[in-house]
């Protein structure tokens, strides 16, 4: 994983903190931050006294927020808010935001006035929208400048900007009007104007669009520097492809974690009790939902207790609608969040798609269950099945039947459930797994045993 | 709860109705052109081959080649062969060529020969090197075209030759600096270079710290690398350290996507590829081999079941809560399988010791939860058996003694599937294989076994046995 992570706690425990400063400056930063964590208390605050603030903001910018403040709290207030200063825009607000309010005011207070005022705007925006993670620092040039003009002024500002692949064309009051990539003003010539090589169909986002809206859009044009507007379409600041990737990881992990009803984040670094009370919930409707099944199978006793062989099957009839039932949730899911069914015709098409996938794959299951179930029955080989008139097949045709209208319906559900769910604005992958279970299990019972009554009860007669 | 954030998707339909009504030819060739590539690429998804058609012959060649690497393969594929022969090599021409390759790669044979052998020379012998390399390693999914300079050159120079080569390049964020062998001698940042004032060399500028990968190594390490490093593009090297391609962020983000897509179909049981756009017949077919597969294994359900078979037609009330305790050791099993899953692709679990914590932690969750499920459903159990009619539970046995079983049955399928959920993730990861192909069906199957065997063990040894 890190294969200087021996040598990067060797330099902290050992070095000298002359030694220190310019050993750990040969190292990527993100590293040194790996280590960091699992350092003592002491070997912690000996690096933060030794390290200059240019290592130190490196160091946190690769740190996680909350943790990042943790330690920082511990340092003088000055050095804090040098560190603060040295850090990213975006990063430093990260951190800022998890500082209390009195905290925050006073490093703001320590900072230069230009930095100060520009991480307290940032930090206006809320939680997960595009305007807290965006950076303001880029480089914007102004319409009718020559790209002579324009080179000079990139060359000037170049060091500050977090990027120049692309370059950002305002006019006076400041609104958005065009983008300039990098490649293209290199290559022009004067007297061309900025204007000539100017794109004006801009993608941007808003301020207050959700972050995963911006990393959908960032890696959908596949756009290095996406630029940030407010209502009015003016330019307030910039999203780098790298903080889109992270959020990108983040959320995926969420989607996959939601989807086991568990959250990601609170899995992580939490005691015992406090994550076995937040998986408690759903297991808890699971055992709810599921008495209604026992009430249920419980008025088909009297099958039950005639032809106890049925039971055999029981699992695997619902063990296999909830199987289908899964993955056409899971595609479902999947498809919203990528917002393919943007009108009724598409969620029309996508549902009956599922259900032609049900009533094929119904089939296919269909017919295997009743040779598997024959064979399975056949090998067994007592029950005294095979005495009564056409024992096995009947039992096998029930099993068979029943497999297919199960996954029939469990794959048509998969699909309308979460889409439902959507509709009524609640989050189709963590509501839907409990409830999809409990409708497959009740379908899938209500429909074995009621086939296997008729059909077995018809014949013998009983 | 979270809703699901719709995005923006009215492009590709606006895109699709000026194929339809725009009729004057030059105004659909200059507004197809403002399009984004990308919005291009989504509309040719809801388009019929006739429509597509049009506008291949409206559109300019080099946004048809930026749409066609937003395709995924397999569609970039079928739509290719939609082209005339000579456009498509055109198209594969001005194509990135780790995009180009993945295109050819699913085709049949002859017809990516036949494209290959349109293309000119050097693009042809590109498009070769790069599809000898295995699948998901840096060498195939790497780009090859990039920029270099020597060491001894001037920053002015340099400057030229990055103005006469940017068109070809994905990224010029990051520049490479090699000696006459192509071995890769250092990094320079485009930023250093642009406010470098000549005469300087490439040397005094350039970063002799950089990261780079090997071509072999597998494509989850690199995007990892890129990610922690913050790379806009990773130098790919071979055993002698010549660069022989990059990777760019943009490859990382849809990689990250690819991953993160394979690992929640494994745990649903879906197969792997894209399920969005394919007829309900390529579909089922898809998803039939799995569930067959468990349908196998619901037969070994069974068997567990009839070894019982005595216990059961003794009491049938027993079979009322043998779903309950199914789907519960089933879900518990599925969020241990997500946590260690997560925890394994995070790698956070490198060292033994955290794998021994780990397995604990998640045990004594399944030991904490089964006990609290357990006591509830004791009473939930006897107040439901008690309200049923006499003689449904029978006489002999007393509602308290099911309750006790299902709420025993519940405290110990719970504990032992939160083990197993936990544990399986890690053998198979340790057996290097991919820790979630154990997939939260299969996990689920094996569950039903284990909690069947607890369930009417525990009934027959607590009633039948005392009878």
């Amino acid at each position: 994983m890190n294969e200087h992570r021996d040598e990067i706690i060797r330099i902290i425990k050992e070095g000298s903190p002359k030694e220190m400063q310019t050993a750990l400056s040969e190292f990527h930063p993100s590293d040194i931050a790996d280590c960091f964590k699992d350092l003592d208390d002491d070997d912690q605050m000996h690096m933060l006294l030794t390290l200059n603030h240019h290592l130190l903001a490196e160091i946190f910018s690769h740190l996680k927020d909350k943790k990042a403040a943790r330690y920082l709290v511990r340092i003088d207030a000055p050095k804090v808010a040098r560190i603060l200063d040295a850090m990213d825009r975006d990063d430093a607000t990260d951190i800022m935001e998890s500082f209390s309010s009195e905290t925050r005011k006073q490093y703001l207070s320590l900072m230069d006035d230009e930095a100060a005022s520009e991480i307290r705007a940032l930090l206006h925006y809320g939680e997960e929208t595009a305007g807290s993670i965006m950076t303001t620092e880029y480089i914007v040039l102004k319409r009718g400048m020559d790209v002579k003009d324009a080179m000079k002024a990139l060359v000037g500002n170049a060091t500050d900007a977090e990027s120049i692949q692309r370059l950002f064309v305002i006019d006076d009051n400041g609104f958005l009007e065009g983008v300039i990539e990098l490649k293209k003003l290199i290559q022009a010539r004067t007297p061309k104007k900025i204007d000539d090589i100017m794109k004006s169909e801009v993608i941007t986002v808003k301020v207050s669009d959700h972050t995963e809206e911006v990393a959908r859009t960032i890696q959908n044009y596949g756009i290095y520097l996406l630029p940030v507007v407010n209502e009015k379409n003016m330019l307030k600041g910039v999203i780098t492809m790298d903080d889109a990737a992270d959020i990108l990881d983040q959320e995926t992990d969420e989607d996959y974690a939601r989807f086991a009803t568990i959250s990601a984040e609170a899995e992580v670094n939490r005691s015992v009790i406090r994550s076995a009370m937040h998986r408690l919930p759903w297991l808890t409707l699971l055992l709810a939902l599921g008495l209604i099944v026992s009430g249920i199978l419980s008025g088909f006793e009297e099958t039950i207790e005639q032809i106890t062989v049925l039971v055999f099957f029981l699992p695997l009839i619902l063990g296999m609608a909830g199987n289908t039932g899964t993955q056409s949730l899971a595609v479902t899911v999947r498809g919203l969040s990528k917002s393919h069914y943007h009108d009724k015709a598409a969620v029309r098409r996508h549902v009956l798609k599922e259900l032609r996938v049900g009533v094929l794959n119904g089939i296919g299951i269909g017919l295997l269950s009743f040779v598997t179930s024959a064979i399975f029955l056949l090998v067994i080989g007592r029950i005294g099945l095979a005495e009564m008139e056409y024992g096995i097949p009947l039992v096998s045709v029930s099993v068979a039947i029943s497999v297919a209208v199960a996954l029939v319906i469990a794959t048509t559900f998969g699909a309308i459930i979460p889409l439902t769910l959507n509709k009524m604005k609640i989050d189709p992958a963590v509501a839907s797994g409990p409830f999809i279970t409990t409708i497959n299990d009740i379908v899938g019972l209500v429909v074995y045993f009621t086939i296997a009554a008729f059909i077995i009860l018809n014949v013998w007669g009983a | 709860m979270r809703k699901i954030r719709i995005l923006k998707q009215h492009r590709p339909r606006e895109i699709v109705a000026l194929i339809d009504h725009e009729k004057r030819e030059k105004a659909l060739k200059n507004k197809l052109q403002k399009y984004h590539a990308y919005d291009i690429s989504q509309a040719m998804l809801y388009m019929d081959k006739d429509q597509r058609e049009r506008l291949y012959s409206y559109i300019s060649l080099e946004k048809l080649a930026r749409a066609f690497e937003h395709l995924y393969d397999e569609k970039a594929a079928e739509f290719m062969l939609e082209l005339d022969k000579e456009e498509a090599a055109k198209v594969l021409e001005t194509m990135e060529s780790d995009d180009a390759v993945d295109i050819l790669q699913h085709l049949e044979h002859e017809e990516s020969v036949a494209f290959l052998s349109l293309l000119d020379e050097g693009k042809r012998e590109r498009l070769r090197k790069l599809s000898r390399y295995k699948h998901l390693t840096a060498g195939s999914e790497m780009n090859p075209e990039f920029i270099t300079f020597t060491a001894d050159m001037d920053v002015k120079d340099a400057m030229r030759r990055l103005i006469e080569k940017a068109g070809e390049v994905e990224t010029i964020e990051t520049l490479f600096v090699v000696d006459d062998q192509n071995v890769l001698q250092g990094v320079v940042n485009l930023k250093d270079l642009i406010v470098a004032k000549h005469p300087i060399t490439i040397k005094e500028i350039m970063s002799e710290k950089f990261y780079a990968v090997n071509v072999l190594d597998g494509i989850q390490k690199v995007v990892k690398d890129i990610q922690k490093y913050d790379t806009t593009a990773m130098p790919v090297l071979n055993d002698n350290g010549v660069i022989e391609g990059i990777i760019t962020m943009y490859d990382a983000m849809d990689i990250i996507e690819e991953e993160a897509h394979d690992d929640y179909a494994k745990l649903a049981g879906i197969p792997t590829e894209d399920d969005l756009h394919e007829t309900a017949k390529t579909s089922a077919a898809k998803r039939f081999p799995w569930l067959a597969l468990l349908l196998v294994l619901n037969i070994l359900v069974a068997t567990v079941l009839a070894s019982f078979e005595a216990t059961i037609a003794q009491i049938a009330a027993l079979v009322f809560f043998q779903p309950l305790i199914l789907d519960m050791a089933g879900n518990i099993g599925t969020q241990s399988l997500a946590v260690t899953v997560l925890r394994i692709s995070r790698e956070t679990l490198q060292l033994k010791f955290n794998i021994g914590r780990h397995l604990l932690r998640e045990t004594m969750i399944g030991v904490l939860n089964g006990a609290i499920l357990g006591i509830l459903a004791f009473l939930t159990a006897f107040i439901f058996l008690s309200l049923l009619p006499i003689g449904v539970v029978g006489e002999t046995v007393q509602a308290a003694q099911i309750a006790t079983v299902v709420a025993i049955s519940i405290f110990l399928a719970l504990t032992v599937s939160a083990f197993l959920g936990s544990a399986i993730p890690i053998l198979l990861n340790a057996a290097k294989i991919d820790p979630a192909v154990a997939s939260g069906p299969l996990i689920t199957t094996l569950n039903d076994i284990v909690a069947l065997f607890i369930y009417f063990g525990l009934a027959t040894a607590m009633i039948i046995a005392v009878l």
